[in-house]
């Protein structure tokens, strides 16, 4: 029972949710937009996680530097991804017809695609770095730098962009189209301009989350699919397209899995996500938080 | 007894009383005509009447069996089916294969090979769409998909139709040749129709019955004339 | 069409019931692949080609039946084993089904995806509680009698999808994929429909992980419940064509074929060259190598 009530579990439950919660902004940007589910989210983080141990172990580079450089190929990629897949499969009726299970089925190839690059490029085996890992004590709960560094940036990164969407244009425009999208194109929001800039921080976001998951885990070319269920599980339970609600979500799914798997064991980690996840599928697919709003 | 007895049935989404103690009685062979201006709880009452929202309270009778309760292609095989406002062809499919799964599955008995394709060629050709059976659902214009709803209603071999606002989006000529097809049909087949309109003139020449729903409840009741000098309509309906 | 159709059918099919007189192992695997993808991918049409739920969690029925054979080999003679192992498959789809079938379109898409990688975790989770990782299968039946029964079960599982799209039953599907709230209205009942095609399309993909695992002779529950094994039968199902029954059949043959030669050197590659056809196909070829058939034929 100590255990469970100590900060050290507290902390440990905050870093990953700060992380689960930054995993899913950029899903929920993506969805918010597009009405798109990116399946292959995840890889973006296994991709800024490998650019960031490959930029380390060649160069030195810092990953605080490297968190840069991913979150700009990350949004290249996304750049790439909308402008070569989406708007011309958005343009073809007979596609946009079921673009939602076709998009979902892309993604999947798409995902399929850059795990298996990874693992033909660097091979599958695990690798990982050593960074900040000095052992910092505050009030009795010890922390590694890293961790330390990577709940800063995470919640750093979080609230900006929700303070971003608050008060500049942009957001309000992208806010617009979260809610209501048709009229927003009445209005003269930039549809396209949107949907491309929101593709490509999302993507990007990922890609920063993938540089700080690298600083404190062993990276693998499939390490991406459980951040794309977390991810999921937590827009599901924040609602989908909700940013503000989805951030907290986050958090919530930090504390619930740290204290989950500290009552029973590490085991269980996978079946307590899938769980989850299938559960809130089959409860509400539209969100949990947002039931009171809507309805 | 009437054909089709609605007692007292109200609907209620969350704090909206979309239907407020509604009761009517429609007789076999009659045309009825639900009035009312949007949000008045037409489409909401035949939502229920066909099983897709169960009321709040009170019941549905229909040729003597209780249908609330009723899955809505339970209540299409005891011979009740409904067309949309906003139609909802199966656009993959061809014109006589949208009549065909009808047929296939809305008939009370099943139905032999040599029947079904009889039913959808009369269904086709009821609805003047015998030319058309071959193309796509998707490929008809408006007014050829709304025909298409009242035909696949009608190949589902039931006895009372709800048409929900049929006449919508249809041009003068277009809505007196669907006039003229509806009337048909109650005189050759016999059939009933509850129908919500907003051509109200269309409404007023077709009906032999009219109700008047205003937020959910009922306000007026009787012949299109009656409903015609009634003041309260007027008021509301009218301005 | 038809007859090129009935003649490629009955082709493979010869080609199975001979390949054991040739006494080559390695066609005998070609052909066991082969006939199993077809199995597997004709499964999941019967389901998701017929009312347009995507399934990506298939690899949960080859696993239940993989796990239900692994337990009873030993116990009873395999072929009952086999049965048993669809039997099983069936009856997780039916007991899952109906709150599933409720999600839609990309939802359901993903949820089939979660619900195969939760039972797959669940699975692991027993099997290293009970101290065992990964489990040996000794007597099992010979490659012969192995490739016979997955020819068998091929020719099953596409004589069923064809029986399906024909009749009365596949009627009520193709309703239920152009419009569920219209299908109910005009008398399908929807949700018993979609329960009887989900069942339908999981009981020889439960059948096929059994004969698989007595074909490798060891299982291990990451590999029976691989996802993989749902992408792939996907792949092959898009890119074959799901508008007639011989498109699952032209995309498992061009997979295996292309699996021959790029999986044992290089699976990544092979992983690749899926995604990429897939997108391909999604994006340029609707209809699948089936459509694209039938479009060379009339323009000629």
């Amino acid at each position: 029972m100590d255990t469970l009530l100590s900060g050290q579990l507290l902390f440990a439950a905050l870093v990953s949710g700060s992380l689960y919660a930054l995993v899913a902004l950029g899903l929920n940007l993506v969805y918010g937009t597009l009405r798109l589910l990116n399946i292959a989210h995840g890889d973006l983080v296994m991709i800024g996680a490998y650019t960031a141990f490959w930029l380390f172990t060649l160069f030195a580079i810092p990953p605080l530097v490297s968190l840069v450089i991913a979150a700009a190929l990350c949004a290249l990629l996304g750049w790439a991804v909308y402008a070569g897949l989406f708007r011309r499969m958005l343009a073809k009726p007979d596609l946009a017809k079921r673009v939602e299970a076709n998009s979902l089925i892309l993604f999947y190839g798409i995902s399929v695609i850059l795990q298996n690059l990874a693992a033909l490029a660097f091979t599958s085996s695990s690798r990982g770095y050593q960074y900040l890992d000095t052992v910092l004590t505050w009030q009795g709960v010890s922390m590694t730098g890293n961790r330390l560094l990577s709940l800063g940036v995470a919640t750093t990164v979080c609230f900006g962009t929700l303070l971003f969407l608050r008060f500049h244009l942009f957001g309000w425009g992208l806010r617009a189209v979260i809610q209501r999208r048709e009229a927003a194109q009445v209005v003269g929001v930039n549809m396209n301009r949107i949907q491309l800039a929101t593709i490509c921080g999302g993507f990007a976001v990922a890609g920063i989350a993938g540089v700080l998951v690298s600083m404190t885990e062993q990276i693998t070319p499939f390490m991406g699919f459980p951040f794309t269920i977390v991810a999921f599980v937590v827009i599901i339970i924040g609602g989908l397209g909700n940013i503000g609600a989805g951030i907290l979500a986050g958090f919530c799914l930090g504390l619930v899995e740290t204290y989950g798997i500290a009552l029973t064991s590490p085991g269980y980690r996978s079946i307590l996500i899938y769980g989850l996840f299938v559960a809130v599928l089959l409860i509400r697919p539209e969100g949990i938080f947002t039931k009171a709003v809507r309805s | 007894m009437a054909f089709l007895d609605i007692k007292g049935v109200s609907k209620r989404f969350g704090g909206l009383m979309a239907l407020n103690d509604v009761s009517l009685q429609v007789e076999q062979g009659e045309i009825f005509g639900l009035m009312g201006a949007n949000g008045a709880g037409k489409t909401t009452l035949f939502s229920v009447i066909a099983g897709h929202v169960p009321p709040t309270a009170g019941e549905v009778i229909f040729d003597g069996t209780r249908l609330t309760g009723l899955s809505p292609s339970r209540i299409c095989r005891r011979g009740l089916c409904r067309t949309f406002q906003i139609v909802r062809p199966f656009a993959g499919l061809t014109v006589a294969e949208n009549l065909r799964v009808a047929a296939l599955y809305g008939s009370a008995r099943k139905l032999s090979e040599t029947e079904i394709a009889q039913v959808v060629d009369d269904a086709l050709e009821a609805v003047d769409l015998s030319d058309r059976r071959q193309l796509d659902a998707a490929q008809l214009t408006l007014s050829g998909q709304k025909r298409l709803e009242i035909a696949r209603a009608l190949a589902t071999g039931a006895q009372l139709v709800m048409l929900d606002e049929v006449m919508a989006g249809l041009n003068p000529t277009e809505v007196s040749a669907m006039l003229d097809t509806l009337g048909r049909l109650r005189r050759e087949r016999g059939l009933t129709f509850v129908i919500v309109e907003h051509v109200i003139g269309a409404l007023m020449t077709l009906s032999d019955r009219i109700l008047v729903l205003d937020h959910g409840e009922r306000i007026a009741f009787g012949t299109p004339e009656e409903i015609g000098n009634h003041d309260r309509v007027a008021e509301v309906y009218f301005g | 069409m038809k007859n090129v159709s009935i003649t490629l059918g009955l082709a493979l099919a010869a080609l199975g019931v001979a390949a054991p007189f040739t006494g080559s192992p390695y066609l005998m695997g070609i052909v066991f692949q082969l006939a199993m993808w077809i199995a597997l991918a004709q499964s999941w049409s019967m389901l998701s080609a017929t009312t347009g739920y995507l399934s990506l969690g298939h690899a949960v029925f080859y696993g239940v039946g993989a796990y239900v054979c692994v337990l009873l080999t030993g116990l009873i003679p395999f072929e009952f084993a086999l049965i048993a192992a669809a039997a099983a498959a069936a009856l997780f789809a039916a007991l899952v089904g109906m709150p599933v079938l409720r999600v839609r379109g990309p939802y359901f898409v993903i949820l089939t995806y979660g619900l195969s990688e939760l039972v797959r975790h669940i699975v692991m989770r027993i099997e290293s509680a009970l101290g065992s990782f990964g489990r040996m299968l000794f007597d099992v039946p010979p490659i012969e009698v192995l490739l016979w029964w997955m020819v068998g079960l091929a020719t099953l599982a596409t004589l069923g999808a064809f029986v399906i799209r024909h009749s009365r039953f596949g009627a009520g599907l193709a309703a239920i994929r152009e419009d569920e709230v219209a299908a109910e209205t005009v008398g399908v009942p929807v949700a018993r429909l979609k329960l009887l095609a989900f069942i339908a399309s999981a009981a020889i993909p439960g059948a096929v992980g059994g004969l698989a695992l007595l074909r490798t002779s060891y299982f291990e529950p990451a590999q029976a419940f691989d996802p993989v094994i749902s992408f792939t039968i996907v792949t092959m199902a898009l890119v074959g064509g799901t508008e007639t029954v011989r498109g699952p059949i032209l995309g498992a043959l061009g997979f295996t074929l292309l699996s021959e030669f790029l999986w044992s050197s290089l699976p990544q590659l092979y992983m690749i060259v899926l995604g990429l056809t897939l997108i391909t196909f999604i994006l340029f070829v609707p209809r699948g190598l089936s459509g694209l058939v039938d479009s060379i034929k009339g323009a000629r």
